[in-house]
């Protein structure tokens, strides 16, 4: 069980403000981790959505990734490097989910094809809001596998989830309504099988 | 010395629909050997269960996986110029401090090389069944 700790207003009493994080990634992203990576999401947070005048950098902050990915979106621009990035970085997670044992050889040669020729409206940005604060975990020890890392090592505000939960997050901006999204919006389970689910994304990437 | 890169015909005449897959996991891999050193800084995503948040992008996690994507590749251009490219990539990790700018550039020929390899008028079809 998670520790959500409260704002403490007794009298006299030092303000704890519950710090909030938030991620940026892309519903493509979120599909393969809810329905293909057993619902957990490998995930940098960082404080705020707008982390400004606190020391993260560009890629530990929210806003600025989300703003990188949607303007490609909205331009219908397959070959911009955010694009780009992300298809490596969806790459990326196939290599470890398949040493792992989360996906079959057979699944993850399905899903690097995804990777490098997913539709372009998949790259639709979305934001996690953790429900809890990751900077009292993490000095609590209440959630065992969040660690600094990534800016966090340099004393910005981040931290890395490598297993977040579905019911760890919020879901925020998952507004854009279009037929190849329909299934893969449900929840994890949803699909009779991996095979099942990595045949539904092989639709919208030719 | 710079990216190197294969004829885009190469990938064209491919007989061996795989090569292409093994290819870009290299390409990833060299990616998150190099991603830290970026300009901006971006964070090494390659972290199986068994390692640690620390030992994503080191050498030793990267090359115990790029081996086994070498290994794999049967098409000796594309073998000759990833392996090429993983020398220059340890090389530049190692000097990272005074070689942002190359290290710059090597990123993003990386990505545009991607990116052309992964056009449809190249990918092959049928890897799925």
């Amino acid at each position: 069980m998670h520790v959500i700790p409260r704002v403490r207003d007794e009298p006299g009493a030092e303000a704890c403000v519950q710090k909030t994080y938030y991620s940026t990634t892309t519903f493509l992203m979120l599909a393969i981790n809810r329905h293909l990576y057993d619902g957990l999401h490998y995930t940098y947070v960082g404080e705020g959505f707008y982390p400004y005048g606190i020391g993260n950098p560009k890629s530990s902050n929210p806003l600025l990734i989300y703003m990188d990915l949607y303007q490609p979106w909205a331009d219908k621009d397959p070959y911009d490097k955010f694009v780009l990035q992300h298809r490596l970085a969806v790459r990326k997670s196939i290599l470890a989910k398949e040493k792992d044992g989360v996906v079959s050889t057979r699944i993850a040669r399905d899903l690097r094809r995804v990777a490098d020729r997913a539709a372009l409206v998949f790259f639709y940005p979305v934001v996690y809001k953790l429900n809890f604060d990751a900077s009292e975990a993490h000095a609590h020890g209440t959630r065992p596998g969040l660690t600094v890392a990534g800016s966090g090592l340099t004393g910005s505000r981040e931290y890395l989830i490598p297993d977040m939960a579905e019911h760890e997050y919020e879901l925020l901006f998952n507004d854009h309504y279009t037929y190849e999204f329909d299934q893969l919006r449900m929840a994890p389970g949803y699909f009779a099988s991996k095979a099942d689910a990595v045949n539904e994304l092989l639709k919208w990437s030719p | 010395m710079a990216f190197v890169a294969p004829p885009l015909h190469d990938f064209a005449r491919s007989t061996s629909p795989d090569d292409l897959h093994h290819y870009v996991d290299g390409l990833a891999l060299l990616d998150d050997l190099l991603c830290l050193y970026a300009q901006p800084p971006r964070w090494p995503l390659y972290q199986p269960m068994t390692s640690g948040a620390d030992e994503a992008g080191s050498p030793a996690l990267i090359t115990e996986r790029f081996a086994d994507c070498l290994e794999a590749i049967r098409s000796h251009a594309m073998k000759d110029c990833l392996d090429a490219n993983f020398s220059y990539a340890l090389t530049l990790r190692d000097t990272a401090d005074a070689s942002r700018d190359d290290i710059q550039s090597f990123l993003d020929a990386l990505l545009q090389h991607y990116g052309q390899i992964t056009h449809p008028a190249l990918y092959p079809e049928g890897l799925s069944i």
